[in-house]
This record gives C-alpha cells, sequence and structure tokens, in this order.
C-alpha cells in the first residue's frame, strides 16, 4: 500500500477542495445535504476521494471476472433477497454482486474458514451448489424460482440444512455467514447508504482543521449534523 | 521518523522482528543503552494524517495474509486483532489499557486451573507504571477497584454507550468508572490531545493515540535504533554452536541477510510460532504453537430511544471490574466489562454475523445504526490441548505456509460466555435499551511460546529467552502462560522492558 507523505499529495489534497461531488457520483442518488457535507472541511482530502470513487464506480454492465456467469446470476438473484436495499435506497440499488466479484480480486480481510477452499473458490462452488439443488428439487435455477422459494432455500441454508454437491451443509451454512457480512460491508460503505442512515463517521475531521466530535452523549446531536431520512428503528 | 540504514554483513547487536507493542519498548531500551539495534517490520510505514474512518480502505494496517481459522469457534483474524506496518498492531489497537489483575497470573494456585506466571504481579507493576508514564495514558483520579493508581491525563468525553452503560451499572449497583485508556487528552511535545474522533481502530491521525508509532519507535530512533519497514522475516541463520547469527528477510521481491548477535521475535502470537515452526527452531519441548488462548469477548447490543450516533468519541470509555470474580460464577477467572460505541461497518459485520440477520430484517435493522450501543466483555481463557497454531499445507507469504488457527470454546469459556451474556443484558435492560441481543465472539491472539522455568513445557524463560537458544528472546503476547482478563498490550510493553534489561544485562 503506497503511503501519501510528501508534496505531491498537498498538491492533490488542494485540488479536491475545488471539486464537488454533486458533480460527478452516479446513482443511488446522495441527498443534497449530505453531498456539502463530503465537500466541506469536515472530511479529509483522501477519504473525500475514496468516497467520491466509491460514488462513480459504475457497474450497470458488470460481467464477471473471478466467477463463471453461471454463479454470477445466482449471486444477482441471492443478493437481492438476502439484503433487499428498497428500505434504505428508493431510487436505485448498489450492484452487490459486481461488488462481491470484484472484491475476489483482492487480498481479502486476512482469515477464512479453515472448513472452505479460498474464497473465490468457495463461492463458485456455494453458488452453482445452490443453483443444482434448485434445479434438482423444482427444475428451475435459483434465479428463476420465486422470490418466497429462493427464500425458503436461504432459510435451509441458514439453518445448516442445505447440503450440496461439493459443500456439505455446515460449509454452506459457514459460507452464507461470509455472504452476509461481504453484502453489508459493501453496502453500509457507499456514501449514498450513509447519506440515508444519517452517519457521520467518515465526518470526524478535515485536513486542516481536525475537529473530531466535540457535542456527545445520549440524545446529543450538533445541528450540522446529517438527519437519518425519514427513518427511526 | 528518518533513520540510517546498517549494512546487511554487519553484525548488529539486536535484530528485533515487528514493531508494535512487543518489539518497540525494547528497541528503544536497546538503542538508549548504545547497542545497535535494527527492527525489521513486515508492513510499510503510513502517514498519520492520511489515516482514514473510511473502513473498508483502513484495512491496509491490518495484517490481511490470509490464515486458516478452525474449530468449534473459528476466530476472525485481521482487524480483529492483527496489524502491520510501523507501530504493528498498536496502529489498530482500540487504546484500552486495564492493568491486569494480580490474581489472573495466579489462577492455577487459586483454582488447579491453567498455569501460573513464573512471577507475580509486584515483579510486573513497576514496568507496568513506567509504560503508562512513557507513553501517556488517561484515567479516572480515582481507580474504584485500585483508588492507589494515578493516571497523568484526565479521561476523555463519555459518548453515547459509555453513558448509558454508566446508568445501567448505577442502577443495578454495579461499580464502574472511565476506564483506563492509552490516548493523551492534553497536547503533549508533537502529539495532539483526543478530538473523540471515534476511529481509533483505523488509525491515530493527530498523535493523541498512545501507540508505539509515536511513543517508543521515535525514541529509538533518535537513540540510533533503524526501522526498516516492508522486510517479512522467513528465515535464521546460525552457527555450529547452534546460536543465531542472522536473519532472512524479503524485502522488494529479494532475499537478504542481516547478520546479528541477539534476535527477538515480536511478531505477535500467530506470526512468531509460525516463524519458529517453519524453521523448526527453538521447539525442544514440542510446546511452539500449542495453549493458544483468546479472550472470550461476547458482546450485547441494544437499540436506545434517544440518538446514539455510536462512531462518535472514543468508543469504549466505562468500565466495570466487578466481575473479576462474580460471586455467582461457575467457572474459573473473571472478566471486564467496557461500554462500546463502534464505526458502521465494523458493527454490521457483527450483526450479519453474528445475530444472523438475512433479507427485510437485515435491512431494517441496519437503518437503527445511530440509535445502537453496545457492551463488551474480555475474559480469561484456559490452554486446552486441541486449541493450537500450525502450519497449513498452503503456501503463504515467501513461501512460509499459511497458519492455521483451532480454537474452540471448553466447558470454562462457555460458561463465562453465558455468564457474560446474562450480565451484559442486565445492564442494558437496567439502561433502557430494547431489542438486545448477545453475540458470541473471541478476541486478542494470546500464548503459543509459553514462559516458564521448566524447559521441557515452556519454550521460553522468565525473561523471554529461549530455553534452547541462548541469543534468541521472544517478546510478545506468545510468551503469556495464561491469558488474563486484561487487554493485552500494556503487559507486552511491560514485559519488553523487562525483556530488554535481560539482554542489555548479557
Amino acid at each position: 500500500m503506497a503511503t501519501f507523505a510528501g508534496p505531491g499529495m498537498l498538491e492533490a489534497s488542494s485540488r479536491f477542495w475545488e471539486r464537488t461531488m454533486s458533480q460527478t457520483s452516479l446513482p443511488p442518488a446522495i441527498d443534497p445535504d449530505y453531498l456539502a457535507l463530503l465537500d466541506s472541511d469536515r472530511i479529509s482530502g483522501r477519504t473525500r476521494q475514496i468516497m467520491e470513487e466509491r460514488a462513480q464506480t459504475s457497474d450497470a454492465d458488470y460481467k464477471p471476472r473471478h466467477l463463471s456467469p453461471e454463479a454470477h446470476n445466482v449471486l444477482v438473484a441471492l443478493t437481492s433477497r438476502v439484503l433487499p436495499q428498497g428500505a434504505v435506497l428508493s431510487d436505485a440499488s448498489i450492484n452487490l454482486a459486481a461488488r462481491i466479484d470484484a472484491r475476489l480480486g483482492t487480498a481479502g480481510d486476512g482469515w477464512r474458514f479453515a472448513s472452505l477452499p479460498p474464497d473465490r473458490e468457495a463461492y463458485e462452488l456455494a453458488l452453482t451448489g445452490l443453483d443444482t439443488q434448485a434445479r434438482q428439487n423444482t427444475g428451475k435455477g435459483f434465479d428463476a424460482l420465486a422470490p418466497g422459494d429462493q427464500d425458503s432455500m436461504i432459510h435451509t441454508m441458514a439453518e445448516g440444512g442445505l447440503a450440496t454437491e461439493k459443500l456439505d451443509a455446515t460449509q454452506m451454512r459457514a459460507w452464507f455467514a461470509d455472504l452476509r457480512a461481504d453484502c453489508v460491508q459493501i453496502f453500509i460503505s457507499h456514501p449514498a447508504v450513509q447519506a440515508q442512515l444519517g452517519i457521520d463517521a467518515i465526518f470526524n475531521g478535515g485536513d486542516g482543521f481536525f475537529q473530531g466530535f466535540s457535542a456527545m452523549g445520549e440524545g446529543v446531536e450538533e445541528s450540522w449534523e446529517p438527519a437519518a431520512k425519514g427513518i427511526r428503528p | 521518523m528518518k533513520t540510517r540504514r546498517f549494512a546487511d554483513n554487519e553484525i548488529v547487536d539486536v535484530v528485533v522482528v515487528g514493531t508494535g507493542a512487543g518489539g518497540a519498548p525494547l528497541l528503544a531500551e536497546l538503542a538508549r543503552s548504545g547497542m545497535k539495534v535494527v527492527a525489521l517490520e513486515a508492513g510499510p510505514r503510513f502517514d498519520p494524517k492520511q489515516h482514514t474512518p473510511d473502513e473498508a480502505t483502513a484495512s491496509e494496517i491490518y495484517w490481511l495474509e490470509e490464515r486458516l481459522s478452525g474449530g468449534a469457534n473459528p476466530m476472525a483474524f485481521g482487524g480483529n486483532n492483527s496489524g502491520t506496518g510501523v507501530g504493528g498492531s498498536m496502529l489498530h489497537f482500540g487504546a484500552f489499557m486495564p492493568r491486569i489483575d494480580a490474581r489472573d497470573m495466579k489462577l492455577h494456585t487459586e483454582t488447579g486451573k491453567g498455569v501460573d506466571w513464573p512471577f507475580d504481579f509486584g515483579t510486573l507493576l513497576p514496568y507496568i507504571e513506567r509504560v503508562e508514564r512513557e507513553i501517556g495514558v488517561s484515567g479516572p483520579a480515582s481507580y474504584p477497584w485500585d483508588t492507589e493508581r494515578r493516571y497523568a491525563y484526565p479521561p476523555p468525553e463519555r459518548n453515547g454507550a459509555a453513558q448509558a452503560m454508566a446508568r445501567g451499572c448505577d442502577a443495578l449497583g454495579i461499580r464502574n468508572a472511565d476506564g483506563p485508556t492509552a490516548l493523551i487528552t492534553r497536547d503533549w511535545g508533537d502529539r495532539k490531545a483526543c478530538t473523540g474522533c471515534g476511529a481509533c481502530h483505523q488509525g491515530c491521525r493527530n498523535g493523541a493515540k498512545s501507540g508505539t508509532d509515536v511513543t517508543y519507535l521515535p525514541l529509538a530512533v533518535s537513540a540510533g535504533a533503524e526501522i526498516r519497514p516492508n522486510c517479512f522475516v522467513h528465515g535464521i541463520e546460525r552457527d555450529s554452536a547452534g546460536l543465531v547469527t542472522g536473519v532472512v528477510y524479503r524485502e522488494n521481491g529479494q532475499d537478504r541477510l542481516q547478520r546479528c548477535a541477539h534476535l527477538v521475535l515480536a511478531a505477535g502470537a500467530v506470526e512468531t510460532a509460525r516463524l519458529l515452526l517453519h524453521t523448526g527452531l527453538a521447539n525442544r519441548s514440542g510446546q511452539v504453537g500449542r495453549n493458544y488462548m483468546a479472550h472470550i469477548s461476547t458482546q450485547v447490543w441494544g437499540t436506545f430511544d434517544e440518538i446514539i450516533r455510536p462512531n462518535k468519541g472514543y468508543p469504549s470509555l466505562t468500565i466495570t471490574e466487578d466481575m473479576m470474580r462474580p460471586a455467582n460464577a461457575d467457572f474459573a477467572g473473571g472478566y471486564l466489562i467496557q461500554s462500546l460505541g463502534m464505526m458502521p461497518l465494523t458493527w454490521a459485520t457483527g450483526v450479519a454475523r453474528g445475530r444472523g440477520l438475512w433479507g427485510d430484517s437485515l435491512t431494517k435493522y441496519l437503518r437503527g445504526y445511530n440509535y445502537m450501543a453496545g457492551l463488551g466483555a474480555h475474559g480469561d481463557c484456559l490452554p486446552n490441548d486441541d486449541n493450537l497454531v500450525i502450519l497449513s499445507d498452503e503456501k503463504g507469504r515467501a513461501g512460509v505456509p499459511k497458519p492455521k488457527i483451532t480454537f474452540s470454546y471448553g466447558p470454562n469459556e462457555q460458561a463465562m460466555h453465558e455468564h457474560m451474556a446474562r450480565t451484559m443484558t442486565a445492564i442494558w435492560e437496567a439502561a433502557g435499551a430494547k431489542d438486545i441481543w448477545a453475540m458470541d465472539r473471541a478476541a486478542h491472539m494470546i500464548g503459543t511460546c509459553r514462559m516458564g522455568s521448566d524447559p521441557d513445557h515452556s519454550v521460553v524463560d522468565p525473561h523471554g529467552r529461549s530455553h534452547d537458544i541462548a541469543n534468541l528472546w521472544i517478546s510478545d503476547h506468545s510468551i503469556f502462560p495464561s491469558a488474563t482478563a486484561a487487554n493485552p498490550a500494556l503487559a507486552i510493553m511491560a514485559l519488553s522492558l523487562r525483556t530488554a534489561e535481560a539482554i542489555r544485562g548479557r
């Protein structure tokens, strides 16, 4: 990982102050108040750049690079049941399947279940295995099942009752935990989701002035902090 | 921190592998005594100003080389406990800095379970006090469980989780206080006071957190030590008498040899054991990789009526030590409880893995992030023959096999987990939380190169020196004979200073 010391970074940082995210991000849309915070001095240049790249990632016509097309199709159907996005994002959804496939080409998170093969292989085997099970049970691929039937298979997998050709039921349950983690990590890291949830974790201080947080505690809010958009647990 | 570079063929006095809590204090101490010392760090040197609260990107400070995690309670590595870069795991550690409870070092004497440390807490205390003074630790004016103790800095501000825990404990008659935290709340030299940014685990941007990157490492460099980043040690050279003569490390794809008179391994309980198993050294006892322990780190989460914003402020300020020997315990040892704020990705991962939600119920639960607060425990863990680190048959970095870690709770750990979940649920109910749930979790890596007096049953002696190789030392949590309930960084640093004295004295 490169570090960003030196005069080059200072020049890069100063350029970010001049550009606004509102001109550049793709759907799902980010609320204007939140965009203003992304353009404010409460966020560092590097973090703004990370958020900008994430918001600009276009995966509308994504072609899988690490999974087979068959496995990828199952993943698209599965992620829409595992983490449906409509209750947070109204105009568009984040392509979780595309971003999981892209992630399968990176270093990973430092560990894997010893009971599972390496991540890419585990995904491929689990997804194609799920598809084969669906075909054996119903004559249809997983992605062609009605949502209720998909949920029924997912429920069985989560409970450790779904064995497939290459991965047994315990392995499938472990893999499903990995899948859930990958889904929520990609989802909650997206600035459009953080905007909808009113999360201000990335506005913890800028480069020029490192504000941190001063007013804190139960029921304490500052006037600049982003409100959740019509959401209350 | 500009440092010199010793020539590979120069025989330096000491090579230290790792720059975290185990390596850095000793590096500074030996450099100050005039020894020629080099630290080989597997990770890069980060610019603290470029640390980012974006958790996905901040994983650059975690040890991301894949480990295989097995057993009935497989542990998460990476961000859960294993760091990389100049500063080691203290770059991402949570800065919670309780002292070991003296009883935890004599658990076998007390209960017949586990093993005792080869010395008592009184031996360690002067080093602990020195570390606290030298790095900067904040804490309350009067610590309820040790009223003689003093901290140099007042505690940081309480966030929502800390307030809720204090309220819940007060309602139940459980003593509580602001916990000891390894951060400064007033400017000190180039270091700035904590701003409550909440991103301790993603790297401290202003030097408030008292990691080795802003404490012992600058001291070491100013005293003439060299820190050599991006160097992964994978071999140990010896002479015909069996003494270490140098280490083989990979830098920019090239293997190099640094000659040395002493070698200190400070790479952590997994990597230190991995290197010794790979080289086959210092294992006459057969104990390398064995006695792997972790902290039983159950969490309880709940939803509050008022907004919490769990990302704000120092994450885990309130502490209680009242459960160190609870009256109704059905287990040996005890545990600490701390309040938990948490950054969104870490929290969501816990929800997805630990609560098992999926579908609409998962999305709806994630929406409530700003109203969540948690409690977290750290409890002792008994050694068990089946819990260990071995080499897998998969090749990792520089051809060294990836480590496989097997970890399962025994009856003691299971009973403690259940007690933790009950106690913390009661605190959260008393604090007014709703939709309360518990997450089964273990954290920190301890054991694998046990310290002891008997060469047949331990890897290093009570000063950290190998029983088998006279100029090989270990300075990290792999040498802990028992896990204790305290977060390990403070004791690792204290032992590092003690081992430095032993090396210097030779």
